[in-house]
């Protein structure tokens, strides 16, 4: 009667061991490497997103703010010929970091567009504004920034109207103050912009040159 | 009976000690743990030069060990996935370029097939090497020697893929800066990044920057959609020489182009565009490169101020009739503004973005600069890789000045 039990219990014992063998191969020259590539394979599909991709260095302009001549803006504030407050309050309303060069025109303040007239709106390095007119608008900016030269000082000195014809009209760019400004005139016609420009050299000067002083710190 | 028994009772005992002897060696009951699986001649993983004394990693439960032994097994597979750290194919960038020209109209990775096709036929070094790390069993038996020495030289290149650092593929070919097309101006030879932060004006669709007076389509006759077009390395075209008086300061010469011309997509994509109305024409959003208000919307063009850097940049030739903004419009860089079309008032032009840039430039003023370097910097931003600086292969014809018809060009 012992001897059914003893077989079943030897066999019990060497299925036991067969199962046992089967996770370890009996070959000891082959490890499980089959896990091993599963982890290598999970590693390296990580690595790309967690790895810094580099980028080539590139020269980049230096860029400084502006010295502004504000006693300079003072003195042609006050010494200017124009009855316009409503311009000058507008346009000195807060402390805009450049010297403010407006049309001798009512301002309003440029918030949206469609409007008539000139729209005035400061920004962190400077101001912009935005004339419109029939055949052209008028699209004044002025800035702190500047990209600077080697062995800069970080000042721009007072440099004359300079006047270009451009794609899309024309535009005039100077330094005053220590402030660097740009004129662009928009043509409309764009027969006009592409066979010279809706504006003159002499007229687009002109333009420029009666801009005035509106607004200081 | 009793005879039978004790000897059932002796096999089973022999069976169970049997199956002790085997569990022993790899009784790794908590996990099979992967000990060194080093195959003979592994070219990545450290050579088992020192005798290992616990294989099956029996005394030592350390879990660290299957770690630091894994990037030894990677390093096959790195080789392989990295056939860019040669990418440089900077070596043979020159004879590459000109056979294989197409990938790079292609997207983005069309420069990809480029470095392993001319390496493939040619070199046998770094072929064998790169394609299968298994290559080194068949190169292990013949030496034994070279076994220990050609791992641990191959290991070296690991270090690099362990650090946080990944040299970026090659995703576009580029002239240098200033380099135009021979015989159609002067260029500036300025690798300065105007704008270092800026987005590329286009979102996502591939681009070639390039002359549209110079190439197919343009002054010199040809298709606008031709596929030379869109197969070509970027090329700079800022001051490129025009018929009309547009001057800036930082050109050697007067009568020039003040920005970049982009050709956008594909050659397909320029036929697609064509057969679209005009009103509903654009295939390729045009966005903001950086945050900053709409100052003005004229006849064919958009003019954006950045507030980061003051520069103002100007998008000419998108469909104006499907602008993504207005007027005064307050925008974070990546806004749409719109879509690449041929507007340019009356007569239209071939399917580009014009772009500017102007930036305060002591001694100058607000002028226009050159926005090639900050398109390529920024483009490789976008692409996640770099572009190839490849050698002009037509200098030879510098000396001979394109001529065309002032009457015929367009922008």
């Amino acid at each position: 009667m012992r001897t059914p039990f003893l077989l079943a219990l030897s066999g019990l014992a060497l299925a036991a061991c067969d199962q046992i063998i089967s996770i370890t191969p009996a070959d000891s020259d082959t490890p499980p490497a089959a896990e091993t590539t599963e982890t290598v394979e999970a590693e390296v599909s990580e690595a790309p997103e967690t790895a810094e991709l580099v980028l080539p260095e590139r020269n980049v302009a230096e860029t400084k703010t502006a010295t502004i001549d504000w006693n300079a803006a003072r003195r042609d504030f006050a010494a200017r010929d124009t009855d316009d407050g409503v311009m000058a309050q507008v346009a000195s309303g807060s402390s805009i970091a450049v010297p403010v060069l407006l049309p001798d025109t009512p301002v309003g303040v440029a918030s949206t567009g469609g409007d008539d007239g000139l729209l005035f709106r400061p920004l962190a390095d400077g101001y912009f504004a935005v004339l419109k007119g029939d055949v052209y608008d008028m699209v004044i900016n002025g800035t702190d920034k500047l990209v600077a030269r080697p062995d800069s000082n970080g000042s721009a000195p007072d440099s004359a109207l300079d006047f270009e014809e451009t794609m899309t009209g024309a535009q005039v760019s100077f330094s005053r103050y220590g402030a660097s400004y740009l004129v662009e005139f928009m043509c409309h016609d764009p027969s006009t912009a592409m066979k010279g420009s809706c504006i003159s050299e002499e007229d687009a000067l002109a333009e420029v040159e009666t801009l005035l002083i509106s607004g200081t710190q | 009976m009793m005879k039978k028994s004790l000897g059932l009772i002796a096999i089973s005992a022999l069976a169970l000690a049997a199956c002790d002897a085997v569990r022993v060696p790899g009784d790794g009951r908590e996990a099979p743990d992967p000990a060194p699986p080093i195959p003979d001649g592994a070219p990545g993983p450290p050579p088992p030069v020192i005798p290992v004394t616990d294989p099956w990693n029996e005394g030592d439960d350390t879990p660290t060990d299957p770690v630091d032994e894994t990037p030894a097994d990677e390093i096959p597979v790195d080789d392989p996935a990295e056939p860019e750290d040669p990418i440089d194919p900077t070596e043979p960038a020159e004879g590459e370029v000109d056979p294989d020209p197409a990938p790079t109209d292609g997207e983005p990775d069309s420069v990809d097939p480029v470095d392993p096709d001319p390496a493939d036929p040619e070199p046998t070094e770094p072929d064998p090497i790169d394609p299968e790390p298994a290559d080194p069993d068949p190169v292990d038996p013949d030496p034994v020697e070279p076994e220990p020495t050609e791992p641990e030289e191959e290991p070296e290149p690991d270090p690099e893929p362990e650090a946080p650092v990944t040299p970026a593929p090659v995703k576009f070919e580029y002239y240098a800066p200033g380099n135009l097309i021979p015989g159609t101006g002067f260029g500036r030879g300025d690798d300065t990044v105007y704008a270092p932060n800026m987005l590329f004006p286009i979102k996502s669709a591939p681009t070639f920057p390039q002359s549209m007076v110079y190439r197919a389509g343009g002054a010199v006759g040809g298709d606008q959609c031709d596929a030379t077009n869109y197969n070509t390395p970027w090329r700079d075209n800022f001051c490129e020489k025009r018929s009309s008086n547009r001057n800036t300061p930082l050109c050697p010469t007067n009568k020039v182009h003040q920005g970049q011309d982009i050709r956008v997509g594909t050659a397909s994509d320029c036929n697609a565009l064509r057969g679209q109305s005009p009103r509903d024409r654009g295939l390729h959003e045009v966005i903001a490169v950086e945050d900053g208000i709409i100052q003005h919307i004229g006849t064919y063009s958009v003019k954006l101020k950045g507030t980061e850097t003051g520069n103002i940049y100007s998008y000419l030739h998108l469909n104006m009739r499907r602008l993504r903004v207005s007027a005064l419009d307050t925008v974070e860089a990546g806004d749409t503004i719109g879509f690449v079309s041929n507007d340019f008032g009356g007569t239209p032009t071939t399917f580009h973005l014009h772009f500017e840039m102007k930036a305060p430039i002591e001694g100058e003023g607000i002028v226009h600069v050159p926005p090639y370097m900050s398109l390529v910097a920024a483009y490789e931003r976008r692409e996640e890789g770099v572009g190839l600086l490849v050698e002009d292969d037509t200098v030879e014809v510098a000396s001979a000045p394109i001529i065309v018809d002032p009457s015929k060009l367009i922008e």
